[in-house]
């Protein structure tokens, strides 16, 4: 196998490896923030919680339709790996 | 046989994701779309002035879209409740369908998520034009006179820009979501219940945690996507509203 192919394929392989973990961490980090937030906007007025829960709902979709996007990436990155047959 | 038998157990339990030939969907769609038309006639036949069962749950689905869209979108949104609430069942309807062992979500495809975010986007689209007029659309655009003169070219192509990634942004989400529960599940079963149930004869449902989030995720996107289309048509339609609002203060 010639250094170029190799150094594709590892770099293919990290991507698929690794893009998804990293989003996950980011979106995971935003949202618990926003949860946080919201629980707390909700503690202090209970009687707004069922506006700041859709909201909160909605914030919660877009943060994770980023994770989506990078898990489509993931999905095309992943078809162009090449299969090792076995042992 | 051991392959027919592996494809034949696969299929029984998720319904196969991955490689579904997209005529299969759009059968689906039209099932899902079937099964929503008899539901509304049978809602509506024969209405009584003390509800049964079947009318009681179509009050209580319309109700709570005509709160959502009189709290999103303002007193005019009233109108929007069928598009919304029709949106709403489909996707609703479509993704429980994915959990029934051999049926498969047609949201599942990018096919049936475009085509709606399309309808919804498109409409929302033609309701700004109505309610601005072609003129008072494209200032929209430019934030004309909300902002200096210079930056609004800048701005139109902003917002064209961010209008466009709107249908890609609401068709992938909703895709993503219930192509990436079939696929885990599908992981799950080929990776984990068939080597056990080859081995040991015990059919364990190892893929079942999955399925009860899919429950909850069918439900929240189904929401997603009505709310989203409410919110849409609420900024399209704002500077309306606000005209209404001063046109009332008047009096």
């Amino acid at each position: 196998m010639e250094v170029g192919t190799g150094l594709y394929l590892m770099g293919l392989a990290l991507a698929v490896g690794l893009g998804l973990p990293l989003a996950v961490i980011g979106a995971g980090l935003g949202q618990g923030r926003a949860v946080a937030g919201a629980m707390e906007g909700m503690a202090r007025q209970p009687e707004m919680a069922g506006r700041i829960q859709t909201g909160m709902i909605i914030g919660l979709a877009f943060i994770e339709s980023l994770v989506l996007f990078s898990f489509v990436i993931f999905f095309l990155l992943q078809g162009r790996l090449p299969t090792v047959s076995g042992q | 046989m051991d392959g027919q038998l592996n494809a034949l157990w696969v299929w029984t339990q998720t319904g196969i994701g991955a490689h579904v030939p997209p005529p299969v969907f759009s059968v689906l769609s039209g099932i899902a779309t079937l099964a929503l038309l008899l539901f509304a006639l049978a809602a509506t036949r024969n209405m009584q002035r003390r509800p049964g069962r079947l009318q009681n749950l179509a009050e209580i689905t319309y109700e709570f879209f005509d709160n959502l869209a009189v709290s999103v979108v303002g007193e005019h949104g009233r109108k929007y409740v069928p598009l919304a609430g029709t949106v709403f069942l489909f996707i609703l309807f479509s993704n429980l369908m994915g959990l029934i062992p051999p049926g498969i979500a047609p949201t599942a495809s990018l096919n049936t998520t475009i085509a709606l975010a399309l309808i919804v986007i498109v409409y929302v689209q033609y309701e700004g034009i109505r309610a601005r007029g072609l003129g008072g659309y494209l200032k929209h655009f430019a934030r004309w006179g909300e902002v200096p003169v210079l930056l609004s070219p800048l701005l139109f192509v902003i917002e064209i820009v961010s209008e466009l990634a709107k249908p890609v942004s609401l068709s992938i989400r909703l895709y993503a979501n219930m192509f990436g529960k079939e696929q885990v599940t599908m992981a799950l079963i080929t990776a984990l219940a068939m080597p056990i149930f080859k081995a040991t004869f015990i059919p364990l449902p190892i893929q079942f945690p999955v399925m009860l989030l899919g429950l909850l995720v069918a439900f929240v996107q189904a929401f997603v996507f009505s709310i989203l289309t409410l919110i849409y048509l609420a900024l399209a339609t704002e500077h309306h509203e606000e005209h209404h609002g001063e046109h009332a203060h008047a009096h």
